[in-house]
């Protein structure tokens, strides 16, 4: 996959971070199989260039941080049990600061693997059929 | 829609099915800033600095007055072409900084907007209110703006319903999402009614907010923007204002900076800059101008608001039909509004509560979940600055509107039993949901911004109209004080909350400065409607609370 902003080791760091966050299981497809760490990396370049710096310092933040704080490795090298109880322990932190934060990161996963073709039809919306309709209304009325 | 016997349809089922009547160009009059790589001077009357539900009307109403107009836009020219109705793409293309603008304070609160031609509007729910006749006569109390009063502005919130095609949502275009909610509502006895909305032959593709597919919202780049094509005007994309220049304490020239490395200057007699609340303050001091009141970037409103969402044993399915299509105004008067929230799975996943197995679980409830938004007539205010060239908007959520939120959230949970809901998840950091229609953990809650779930998606007030020249950095004709020939069209001179989505009152005040630049009576001959949304604020919460 040919990235414009992050570096292989972050798109590994999201891809990971997204399987915790979304924690998908049949009928969801695996986070690989989506488009999701393509979407987070062209979302990065349409940024401010320091929200994309802080952005990617994240990731790099949330691959260390089980190390630091007792979960025995870093984020890629734990099972997601492990993860998911990191992300856990990282949702109750007592800094109110670190919740938020950590709710943005969370959003963007959830919104770049939830906006995949695949995972949206599979929960009932259409994208493609919603902007074909589109496409032959405005063809058959003229509209603009 | 033509109008008959002198009134406007406005529950005419044909504007929610048949978008043959849309506005089109003439000729499309935009040149493109990343084609303009040196210098360009242009010689107009008026340059108008936005595009969006300011900007836009101010440039086409010049322009069929008579005037020579330019416009520029600091965003792209996009059309309905470029939209593939997928949320999650449109929100990275079509917001403002990807969607990630927020404010900082107790609680950040995500504050999207668009850039693009048609700034706001090409994203927004297309919902259509008058201001409050209520909030306008505290507006001629408190700022002294008498000339802004429901009867004053009657004809051109008529001209601009018209040219928007302001009309009622039919029920069966609703959506479940909103019927489920009318359910409850009815249930409690709770004032509440379909809402009016700018379109011409929407078919409830359910994505207004990130771009509609159907060209039937009709967002200004395909209204206001292509009739001022049409009275002469052009558009100038991709062209950021950088200067206004001035002598003799007139507007000589505005300068711009363009995507193709040029510099576009524009000479006018008149200046309208129409930015936005974010954006106009900032312009403004960077010029140096309209600071002497020491107003300007502050009295931010921002209408703060947030969701519920309720689980139901029946489909919903919240992509089908209008997502904003129902609101309820039953408590009005202390602030709050509910409105519809629907949207596809991949905004309702950024917003629903939990991550993990539990998150999962509830978006393979997707199909029946509801999500209801409650908006807050806020009492707080912020102010907008830049810091080493970064825009901050500092925002503190004060007390009152806090209560006023969980006042809000026990109502809407209030609301969702009453529709039959089977689980209700309150929008509360620690309470992940409710059952067996209990309201105790709400009702519990001692109420703390930092634990609520906030967007606004309304900012208002930062160059606020005022009559007394010590108190609002424009004047009740919106001219700015201290220069010739510069005056303000956007949300900023909106002086208060207005408890309503702001778009209509937006182009109106836009509309009738216009007139008043031209000389113009103002256009009493518009239609009536045939009916209008009239929400229940009797008191304007700003002043009672």
């Amino acid at each position: 996959m040919e990235l414009r902003v992050l570096s292989a080791r972050e798109a590994s760091i999201f891809a990971c971070l997204t399987d915790t966050v979304v924690a998908p299981e049949p009928i969801l497809p695996p986070v690989r199989e989506t488009d999701a760490v393509r979407f987070f990396d062209e979302w990065l370049s349409l940024l401010p260039p320091l929200n994309r710096r802080a952005m990617r310092a994240l990731l790099l933040v949330a691959e260390m941080t089980p190390l630091l704080t007792g979960f025995g490795g870093r984020l890629r090298r734990l099972d997601r049990g492990r993860r998911t109880e990191w992300l856990r322990s990282a949702e109750r932190a007592p800094v109110p600061q670190v919740r938020m934060v950590l709710k943005l990161v969370e959003s963007t996963s959830q919104l770049a693997y939830y906006g995949n073709d695949g995972v949206l039809m599979r929960l009932g919306y259409d994208a493609e059929a919603n902007l074909r309709r589109g496409r032959e209304l405005r063809a058959a009325e003229g509209r603009p | 829609m033509t109008s008959m016997d002198g009134h406007r349809p406005t529950r005419d089922a044909r504007a929610y099915s048949d978008g043959s009547d849309a506005i089109r160009p003439e000729a499309v009059r935009v040149e493109h800033g990343r084609d303009i790589s040196g210098e360009r001077t242009v010689r107009v009357d008026a340059c108008v600095i936005g595009t969006g539900a300011g900007g836009a009307p101010v440039a086409k109403e010049l322009a069929e007055g008579g005037m020579t107009v330019a416009m520029l836009e600091e965003g792209e020219r996009v059309t309905t072409d470029d939209f593939n109705a997928r949320p999650r793409d449109m929100m990275a293309r079509l917001y403002r900084d990807a969607g990630q603008i927020a404010t900082l304070g107790n609680v950040p609160i995500l504050l999207p907007l668009g850039k693009a031609v048609a700034g706001t509007t090409l994203i927004n729910s297309g919902t259509c209110f008058r201001t409050p006749p209520a909030v306008l006569e505290m507006w001629g109390e408190r700022f002294g703006l008498d000339a802004m009063g429901a009867a004053e502005l009657d004809p051109f919130f008529r001209r601009v319903e018209r040219i928007q095609n302001v009309v009622q949502v039919p029920e069966e275009l609703a959506g479940r999402n909103a019927l489920v909610v009318k359910r409850g509502a009815d249930a409690l006895g709770w004032s509440g009614d379909f809402i009016y909305r700018n379109v011409r032959g929407c078919v409830g593709s359910g994505i207004c907010t990130f771009g509609c597919p159907t060209s039937a919202k009709q967002h200004v780049g395909l209204t206001y923007v292509p009739l001022a094509w049409n009275a002469g005007a052009t558009t100038y994309a991709g062209c950021r204002a950088r200067r206004i220049e001035t002598s003799g304490g007139r507007v000589r020239a505005v300068e711009a900076s363009t995507a193709g490395g040029g510099r576009l200057r524009v000479e006018c007699d008149l200046a309208v800059i129409a930015c936005g609340a974010i954006g106009t303050p900032l312009f403004l001091r960077r010029q140096g101008l309209g600071k002497d009141s020491g107003e300007l970037g502050r009295n931010l409103s921002i209408h703060p608001a947030t969701g519920a969402r309720a689980l139901f044993e029946e489909p919903i399915e919240m992509a089908k039909g209008v997502p904003q299509s129902y609101f309820i105004d039953q408590f009005a008067d202390e602030g709050i509004m509910f409105e519809g929230a629907a949207g596809p799975p991949d905004y309702a996943a950024m917003s629903f509560p939990f991550s993990g197995e539990r998150h999962r679980e509830l978006m393979l409830s997707y199909p029946s979940i509801s999500q209801f938004g409650l908006m807050v007539s806020d009492l707080s205010r912020g102010h907008v600055h830049e810091r080493g060239g970064l825009l901050q908007i500092r925002y503190d959520l004060n007390r009152q509107d806090t209560a006023t939120f969980k006042r809000g959230i026990e109502l809407l949970c209030e609301l969702y039993w009453a529709a039959g809901a089977k689980v209700v998840y309150p929008p509360i950091e620690g309470i992940a949901e409710l059952r067996d229609g209990d309201l105790s953990a709400v009702r519990e809650w001692e109420p703390r911004p930092g634990a609520l779930t906030l967007l606004a998606f309304h900012p208002l007030g930062t160059a606020r109209a005022d009559a007394r020249p010590a108190n609002g950095v424009v004047d009740e004709n919106l001219a700015l004080r201290g220069v010739e020939g510069i005056h303000v069209a956007d949300g900023s001179v909106v002086p208060s909350s207005i408890g309503v989505n702001p778009q209509i009152t937006i182009m109106t005040l836009a509309t009738r400065l216009a007139f008043h630049l031209l000389g113009a009576p103002p256009p009493h001959d518009e239609p009536e409607p045939e009916a209008i949304a009239e929400p229940r604020i009797t008191r304007p919460h700003a002043l009672t609370a």
